[in-house]
């Protein structure tokens, strides 16, 4: 099992940004890890799984304290089975985070970082809403270096507003200089009921064209190809051996367990999501509930699935939840293509018919074809895979639908 | 068995140009003679479907019988028949006109004569009713009711001097009304001891009852038992119950007789052997001569109505069919398009028509529909001496098997204000119009006289008219008859495949333009595919414009972690449905907006 923790906090909301997460005072921070801890040993002990990767996500973790992230970990070490060798992630923006708090946070055990940098121009970078410059960024950068951290990723962001093919390449020449591990290249997504949306949804002309967009796409699979980067998924590329395990997990269906406001798990062949209200999370998972939970911990058989929570007894199990869904046999077939064909290495045929007790070839076939003639898909008979094709990426949502 | 004095019957309808008050005043009235109190009173009683009240206009004749208890002292029976305003409806206007004795013409105070007002006041002076004024909206600020009895006396030239002037939305005036109704409008003076004939005004298809048949008893007498026959169509059944429209409902009563309106159920199962205008008899003592003014509805606009699920075919043929049961003027035939399955042909009164018949298919039938363009019925005379009556442009013959062309001309009469006389001129003139003659109603108010192709006002006029004069114009037509025209078939090829559905005729110089138009539209109503589409319009084969929608280069989510899988996959999922309700023709995916839009094509403003 892979967890995942959501830290929901910034210093300030970045223009484009729709993941939740809001700035907060101190004290709101003490009564969520609070919360947290407590949902932490809730599950601990109604979910005793081993831990293969831990992920701190959010928001940006490195606004909490070095100290209050390291007993974060520490609880998760002590209540929790966790590998030796487990990927332990942590985002982390720069100019939130000095040398010291990286030290301490190596020491804690995090082995993996995710550094936020988006763009190499400040000038884009106070367009996105970034609250840091490249230059700070450089100095995180070296900090985490020095503070041990031997497996760095770097989040980029592509056609972003006026932004050039030229001025995107040389920003991404800038960021192989650095020579992390992991890089990261998103093309921009207007996500609705942000700032960006307001500006740009109408206003497509000052985004770059379509064109422009595959073209930087395509240009960042060449040139960190040619740098020693291989694309293991739609946005990540990686040097060998370091794909970020843990968000692979999220592609081959890896059981997950979120913990924090509004986090989703996925375990038992059920997807949920946490409550998004801070203050009800905060209240749920509060000291003085502890009632609530015994009752839960007492009524909760071994995984989240719904036979528990449809038991009308337990309708506390309720509460914690946004969403919950129990995924069909369909359900889990498109998801099983749908997430694993992001990957380069596309889907194995063997572990589908494993999983799901048919050929891919009986339950998909005039889909298959189609995709095959359409040149969108590659069925390697011999590897037993079936993987996207470089137009099959550009247009992945075209393929996914067929298995939906 | 009371008996009914004819001399206390009054059988009587509102006339006026559409939201002059008419359904308002037919409320007020309802209200008045006691049958309702205030409070029960909802806002257009007689506009019961859900469309009409929602459009604010009248669909279906309705009719309701009160009593009402005039300063003679003596209680008299109303029948009030609500007759539609609009110029689409006209059978149904001159129906139930014909089963009244006298109208009521209403006038807006404030906008005086319209187009429609003269349409139907002429209607009901046809039919030699007596007609007499009422001035309504007299508390509106613009009300100028000597201005407008002057003009009612100038145009019309029946007497207005005396015309009750209310105010029907805040009940003002209407006892007046109610006695001029006893006053002027005359008692019928059938003969109950001959033999039966009834006016068939309207029928209703109830699934309990069968048809119900609406009807004006011109002489003899009808009960439960007597063996009727219908004479235009022979059809007999023997009347199961008889009896009058209470408000929204249906009271039996034992008899109905000479000078009464009511209706007559006799488990009727087609309502086609109750056409509307037919007259019903007494099987065993039949009346010798039908009752005059009966006439086949013929339909003026026709379009293609397709089920969005081709699965849902048996259903739309059978609510067509239950709507049919209603509305006599509707017509359908069954058939086949490349590109949208299997439908139906269907023939309407006008275009206000269709959009009610679609929206109650949707609506009450739960339907999903693709329309077709609507369009008008050509002539075709062929070289070898055949004339095809042309609804579907689909089977227009091959251009060398053509002689010549014949489409619909009506003569349309707007009202408008002087200073938009320009602009509606200009109007007409784009819309191909022949200019016959303009009359001054008043110094400020003019009548222009046009005539112009159907399927030239079909589509848009309406709307260009209102928004050419600020809402002012109004406007009517009839047809006058057919004239011999250029008129070419305009295809629509996606990806060069020519889609059946698209296609209409249209007058060879506004071909292009049209082509071009529709080109357009189709550019942002077909979705981008992963290859390139060119959207095309072409006459006998020649292509006259062009668009292409690109080709998709892109289709994708950057990022899908844990937090996202759900929301990707809804998205997917939202994606696939909304593929699944398009229609495939060739390899190209059409959205069922596609086919819609093209009616819509915007006229420069």
């Amino acid at each position: 099992m892979e967890l995942y923790v959501h830290i929901p906090f910034c210093i300030k909301k970045c223009n484009y940004c729709d993941f939740l997460s809001m700035p907060a005072d101190d004290t709101v921070k003490k009564q969520y890890l609070q919360a947290l801890k407590n949902e932490i040993v809730f599950y601990a002990e109604s979910l005793p799984e081993k831990l293969e990767t831990i992920y701190f996500g959010g928001g940006t973790p490195s606004v909490l304290m070095a100290e209050q992230l390291t007993e974060l970990l520490d609880l998760i070490r002590s209540k929790f089975d966790v590998c030796p060798n487990a990927e332990i992630t942590i985002e982390i923006n720069p100019a939130t985070i000095d040398y010291k708090g990286l030290h301490k946070l190596r020491k804690a055990g995090f082995n993996r970082l995710s550094i936020g940098l988006q763009s190499v121009q400040n000038d884009k970078l106070m367009l996105l809403g970034r609250i840091h410059t490249y230059e700070q960024f450089l100095q995180t950068y070296s900090d985490a270096r020095r503070a041990g951290f031997q497996n760095i990723n770097i989040d980029c962001m592509s056609a972003l507003p006026e932004q050039s093919l030229e001025e995107y390449i040389e920003g991404l020449h800038n960021v192989i200089k650095l020579n992390p591990e992991h890089i990261s290249s998103y093309s921009l997504i207007l996500e609705e009921n942000t700032p960006f949306y307001e500006k740009y949804a109408n206003h497509k002309e000052l985004l770059p064209d379509e064109e422009t967009d595959r073209a930087m796409y395509h240009e960042t699979k060449r040139i960190l190809q040619a740098a020693g980067y291989y694309r293991y998924e739609i946005s990540n590329y990686a040097k060998a051996g370091f794909e970020s395990k843990h968000n692979s997990g999220y592609w081959e269906r890896v059981p997950y367990l979120g913990v924090g406001l509004g986090a989703s798990s996925f375990i038992g062949g059920c997807r949920t999501k946490n409550i998004c209200d801070l203050k009800q999370y905060i209240s749920l998972w509060s000291l003085t509930k502890i009632g609530l939970h015994n009752l839960m911990i007492s009524s909760f058989v071994q995984d989240v699935s719904l036979s528990a929570i449809e038991n009308d007894s337990n309708e506390a199990l309720y509460q914690q939840y946004d969403e919950i869904e129990q995924l069909s046999k369909e359900d889990a077939m498109a998801e099983y293509f749908f997430l694993g064909l992001r990957m380069t290495r596309g889907v194995s045929i063997q572990q589908f018919e494993t999983q799901f007790g048919c050929s891919v070839f009986e339950c998909f076939s005039q889909e298959l074809q189609e995709l095959e003639k359409e040149k969108l898909i590659l069925v390697n008979r011999k590897q037993e895979r079936i993987a996207l094709t470089e137009f099959g990426m550009d247009v992945s949502n075209w393929v996914f639908e067929k298995f939906i | 068995m009371q008996h009914i004095d004819q001399s206390k019957i009054r059988n009587f309808c509102i006339v006026a140009h559409i939201d002059h008050g008419k359904s308002t005043l037919a409320d007020r009235i309802i209200e008045k003679t006691g049958l309702l109190t205030s409070r029960e009173m909802q806002e257009q009683v007689l506009d019961n479907m859900d469309l009409e009240r929602e459009r604010g206009i009248t669909i279906k004749a309705q009719t309701v019988r009160i009593v009402y208890k005039a300063k003679d002292g003596e209680e008299y029976i109303f029948n009030l028949i609500d007759t539609p305003g609009h110029v689409d409806f006209n059978y149904e206007v001159s129906r139930a006109l014909a089963a009244c004795d006298g109208a009521i013409l209403v006038v807006d105070a404030a906008q005086g004569i319209e187009a429609q007002t003269l349409a139907n006041v002429y209607l009901a002076l046809d039919h030699d009713l007596d007609v007499f004024p009422v001035i309504n909206k007299i508390d509106l600020p613009s009300a100028e009711p000597q201005r407008v009895k002057d003009e009612i006396e100038d145009v019309i030239g029946i007497e207005a001097q005396d015309a009750p002037m209310i105010s029907a939305k805040n009940g003002i005036g209407i006892e007046e009304v109610l006695e001029q109704v006893v006053q002027k409008i005359p008692a019928p003076k059938g003969n109950p001891d001959a033999p039966l004939s009834a006016l068939i005004f309207d029928s209703l298809y109830d699934s309990y009852k069968g048809v119900i048949i609406f009807c004006r008893l011109v002489d003899g007498r009808v009960k439960k038992g007597t063996r009727i026959r219908m004479m235009a169509t022979g059809a007999s059944a023997d009347v199961v119950e008889v009896g009058y429209f209470g408000a929204g409902q249906f009271i039996p009563c034992d008899e109905l007789s000479a000078g009464m309106v009511g209706y007559i159920t006799a488990s009727i199962k087609n309502v086609r052997d109750t056409a509307v205008g037919d007259t019903v008899t007494d099987a065993d003592n039949p009346c010798t001569e039908p009752l005059p003014g009966y006439k086949k509805v013929n339909s003026m606009v026709y379009c293609g109505m397709y089920p969005a699920d081709g699965a849902k075919y048996p259903d739309l043929r059978d609510a067509l069919e239950k709507l049919q049961l209603n509305d006599a003027s509707l017509n359908y035939e069954p058939e086949t398009s490349i590109a949208l399955g299997f439908g139906f042909r269907c023939g309407f009164l006008g275009l206000l028509h269709l959009e009610i018949i679609q929206e109650r298919l949707e609506r009450e039938y739960n339907l999903d529909l693709v329309t077709t363009a609507p369009g008008v019925i050509y002539k075709v005379y062929k070289t070898n001496g055949e004339v095809i009556e042309l609804t579907n442009p689909s089977n227009l013959p091959d251009p060398s098997e053509i002689d010549y062309m014949e489409e619909p001309i009506v003569t349309a009469e707007i009202m408008v204000t002087t200073e938009f006389i320009g602009s509606i001129m200009e109007l007409c003139q784009e819309r191909r119009g022949v200019y016959l003659g303009m009359d001054y109603m008043e110094e400020t108010r003019a009548l222009l006289k046009y005539d112009l192709p159907l399927n030239e006002i079909i589509y848009d006029f309406f709307d260009a008219l209102k928004s050419r004069s600020r809402g002012y114009a109004s406007f009517d037509y009839e047809l006058k008859g057919y004239v011999r025209s250029e008129l070419v078939k305009l295809d629509i090829l996606i990806n060069r495949e020519e889609v059946d559905a698209l296609s209409f005729i249209v007058h060879k110089d506004s071909a292009y333009d049209r082509g071009r138009r529709m080109c357009e539209k189709l550019k942002d109503e077909i979705p981008r595919h992963l290859f390139e589409i060119p959207i095309q319009a072409a006459v006998g084969g020649k292509v006259i414009a062009r668009e292409t929608v690109k080709a998709m280069r892109k289709d994708v989510l950057a990022k899908c972690y844990g937090g996202d899988i759900t929301r990707k996959k809804k998205l997917l999922e939202k994606q696939k449905e909304g593929k699944k309700r398009m229609r495939q023709v060739g390899n190209v995916e059409i959205p069922q907006s596609a086919f819609m839009s093209v009616l819509k094509l915007d006229d420069k403003k």
